[in-house]
Order: C-alpha cells, then sequence, then structure tokens
C-alpha cells in the first residue's frame, strides 16, 4: 500500500482524523496543541497522525487535501479544514452537530455551546 | 537550529528578507487577488512568518467557512510551504464588509 493509500484508509477508517505536528501527548506546534484540545474538550473519540514522523506526509497530505498548512481536521472521512476554520467552527457552536452526525450518535456532546475564545 | 556550521549567506540582511515577507505586500497579494477586499495583518509572534490575516470581502457572502479561507489561502499558496516558503503560517479571519 503506498502512502497516499495509507492515508486515504485512515482518514476513512476515523470518523474523527487529525493531522499534527506531535501527537496527543505531546503537540508540537500551538495550533495543533488547540485543535487537540478542542476535541479533547468535546470528550470524543480521535485518532491524531503526527507529520512530523515521515518527511514524505506533509506533501502527500497536501495532495489529498489541497490544504498546504497544518494541522488539517478530517471529520466523517471529509476534510473540514484547518485549525483557524476548526477554532471558528467550535466557536459558533456548529462542530459538535457535525461531528455528531459523523459519529452517529444523538447523545450531546460537549463544548456545543461553543468555545471560550480562540486561546489556542 | 542548524549552528553556525551551516552556510551563512554572503549578505544576510538581503537574504532574510527574501526569505519572509514584508506586512504589505502580503496586503497587496490578497487585495490584488480578491477585488475590493481589504486586508489587515496582524505580526503574531514577531518574526513576520506568522501572520493573522482579518480579510473583509464582498464576495464571501456566498462562500462557506472553508471555501472562505480557500480563497484565502489559494492567493498565498506560492509562498508558503510548497512555494518559496516565505510564509510560515496564517490565520485567516474572513470577515462581510
Amino acid at each position: 500500500m503506498t502512502l497516499r493509500e495509507q492515508l486515504e484508509t485512515a482518514i476513512q477508517e476515523n470518523t474523527i482524523l487529525l493531522f499534527t505536528k506531535g501527537n496527543k501527548m505531546f503537540p508540537r506546534c500551538g495550533w495543533s496543541a488547540g485543535v487537540i484540545d478542542i476535541f479533547k474538550s468535546m470528550d470524543v473519540p480521535f485518532e491524531t497522525i503526527d507529520i512530523l514522523d515521515d518527511p514524505e506526509i506533509r506533501p502527500t497530505l497536501i495532495s489529498i487535501s489541497d490544504w498546504p498548512t497544518t494541522p488539517q481536521i478530517f471529520v466523517g472521512g471529509k476534510f473540514i479544514g484547518g485549525g483557524d476554520i476548526v477554532q471558528e467552527l467550535h466557536a459558533r457552536g456548529e462542530l459538535a452537530p457535525l461531528v455528531e452526525a459523523a459519529l452517529g450518535t444523538t447523545e450531546g456532546v460537549e463544548g456545543a455551546e461553543g468555545a471560550e475564545g480562540a486561546e489556542a | 537550529m542548524g549552528g553556525l556550521g551551516e552556510a551563512t549567506p554572503p549578505s544576510f540582511s538581503q537574504n532574510f528578507s527574501s526569505m519572509t515577507m514584508p506586512p504589505e505586500e502580503i496586503q497587496s497579494l490578497i487585495t490584488t487577488g480578491l477585488p475590493g477586499a481589504s486586508c489587515e495583518i496582524t505580526d503574531l509572534t514577531g518574526t513576520a512568518d506568522h501572520w493573522s490575516l482579518a480579510v473583509t470581502w464582498e464576495g464571501f457572502r456566498d462562500l462557506g467557512l472553508l471555501e472562505q479561507h480557500k480563497a484565502v489561502m489559494e492567493i498565498l499558496r506560492p509562498h508558503m510551504v510548497e512555494g518559496s516558503g516565505a510564509i510560515h503560517a496564517v490565520q485567516i479571519k474572513p470577515q462581510l464588509p
């Protein structure tokens, strides 16, 4: 399986997947840490792929998402945006419904009322 | 942190200015690319490579959030990681007039 296929498979298999610098435990970029915090605060299952693990990940990811920067967030197999888009969706209260729909849950997700600001 | 051993350019200041991009130039890229737009720019880190761009443009009206960001990002891409690398990171704030 090529790297592109591996990444595409990961995107399809993980309902919420974040491409970040560093990982959940040790984010290595403030903007990656910001989106990781949002999904942690929502208490939903999500995975991260560290683009620093392999220098080929970044260019391959860019060719998949057509988006040049990191972090990149995929929900339900679909690219929804970078860090500031996710912060904005969260602040508007639009992220939780999107995540709930993708997870197929009808239970409320924490954080649905929106973020407290953009202090990432 | 390459250390001093790495090829130090002959003219550091000249080289430095070509590695980053003056804020006025970024603003002008945006206002040229999005006719009628205005762009407020903030240096987030004081290092001239992490920018916040508050872009006000009528054309955002019919676009979703991702498309609004894309409209700005596409203009900057040649200067980002895949291109010259003069712009390392941007935060985009699309706004309607």
